[in-house]
């Protein structure tokens, strides 16, 4: 009986009821006769009882998605509107007019990639004060995101698509999720409101604050929390503060309840 | 009102989120992960139709969406070098057992190596048999088999070695 005294790796089976039913009755036989045996089992099967209490799982919900057809039929339906009225969202000296603008600031918002885990530059202050101190356009606010679980990945200090002084900030989330803030001078545009663009799965948002024009872009991200990131951006922007603290908790719990990002 | 795909999807969500906490030992990336789970699994456009096969499918979706986020940090190849060099063996228990409860696994549990974690994750948290582990992991039966029990080795002596220790029970006579 001692030639066939079952190893650790056959009891853990045991307990596991994944062993053939021969060689388990031949461990019931050692258990029975064996109280070393007998109470490794009692162990190891009090260890597997309790390890599934051992890990509290939160309210987790099934997200709710839009159907993907309907949402491309009101980005296009939003995108026909918007050439149709032949509106002239940002106009940029350099360029012909502000859709061709919008288009291409669109373009290097899909060109840059997500890091994989790093090359994230940081956004604490003094990294983003460090670039700002080098960046041709001085004064363009660049928020902190954090609180929206985003960081800053990519500083452009000088977009190839725009002839005006110009900064490109790139922020990446933990999900899928990246973001691109654009500035610029803008001195041929009047003053524009807030106000949200859309173009193919590209969202956008476009506000001037004194003399720049910004431009936010998010692809495939969750429209409330898109639309949550962007006021309080040009909020920021405007007022020229970083966010209070009403605003990061309302940043956090719209981040923790929205969908990833399907970009 | 909810669709088919919805309410099988739901019934795994909390097994996914034991998965995804013993992975990245974290509850808001469990959560995200979780999240981004079901996403993936609700836009797919061919499911598993078998039970065994879509449970393993959600998994490795699960597993496939974390070593995305970790690519750098952590190297699939690792986890092997990982388990060779903390491959804890352990003839029988011989320690008092009333130090086996929840307080005591969950403090040892996040001190556990991501491999032996998962393992446990996958088979004493979500329920998967020795099989479903194997596919999801991609590895033999009987990889599996040895893992959960250098895993469970692992957190059994952790658990021995920790600070917890069982005072005697006084009984009034």
């Amino acid at each position: 009986m001692s030639v066939d005294r079952p190893s650790f790796e056959e009891l853990n089976a045991y307990v596991d009821k994944e062993i053939p039913a021969d060689r388990a009755a031949e461990i019931a036989r050692h258990i029975a006769n064996d109280p070393t045996i007998a109470h490794t089992v009692s162990v190891l099967t009090q260890l597997r009882s309790t390890l599934p209490h051992a890990i509290e799982a939160p309210d987790i919900e099934v997200p709710k998605l839009k159907p993907t057809r309907k949402r491309w039929l009101v980005a296009a339906s939003i995108v026909f509107f918007l050439l149709a009225c032949g509106t002239t969202l940002l106009s940029m000296r350099g360029l012909s007019g502000g859709s061709q603008w919008l288009e291409a600031a669109m373009e290097a918002h899909d060109s840059w990639q997500l890091p994989n885990g790093e090359g994230n530059l940081g956004s604490s202050t003094p990294v983003r004060e460090a670039m700002i101190r080098e960046n041709s356009l001085t004064g363009a606010y660049i928020p902190d995101l954090s609180a929206s679980k985003l960081s800053i990945v990519l500083v452009d200090t000088n977009p190839d698509f725009v002839d005006d002084p110009a900064i490109l900030v790139g922020y990446a989330g933990t999900r899928g999720c990246k973001v691109s803030l654009f500035a610029t001078t803008d001195e041929s545009s009047d003053p524009a409101n807030f106000r949200f663009i859309a173009q193919g799965e590209n969202a956008a948002y476009a506000w001037r604050a004194g003399p720049l024009a910004y431009l936010l872009i998010a692809k495939g991200m969750d429209r409330k929390r898109f639309d949550l990131i962007a006021d309080s951006v040009y909020r920021a922007t405007i007022e020229r503060l970083p966010f209070d603290d009403e605003t990061r908790i309302a940043l956090l719990n719209n981040r923790q309840q929205s969908l990833p990002c399907m970009a | 009102m909810k669709s088919s795909k919805h309410h099988r999807l739901e019934s795994y969500l909390q097994r996914l989120y034991g998965y995804a906490y013993s992975l990245s030992g974290d509850r808001e990336e469990a959560k995200d992960l979780v999240q981004e789970c079901s996403v993936k699994a609700l836009s797919a456009r061919e499911v598993p139709s078998d039970g065994a096969a879509y449970r393993a499918w959600l998994f490795k979706i699960l597993r496939n969406a974390f070593f995305d986020s970790h690519r750098r940090q952590v190297r699939r190849d690792n986890f092997e070098q990982l388990e060779a060099q903390n491959s804890s063996f352990m003839e029988y228990w011989d320690y008092d057992d009333r130090l086996i409860n929840v307080i005591t696994i969950k403090s040892e549990l996040s001190r556990l190596d991501r491999v032996h974690r998962e393992i446990i994750g996958l088979i004493d948290i979500s329920g998967l048999s020795y099989a479903e582990a194997a596919d999801t992991l991609e590895i033999p039966v009987g990889t599996v088999m040895s893992r959960i029990s250098r895993a469970r080795a692992a957190l059994l002596q952790a658990i021995s070695e920790g600070n917890v220790r069982a005072f005697p029970i006084k009984r009034s006579s």
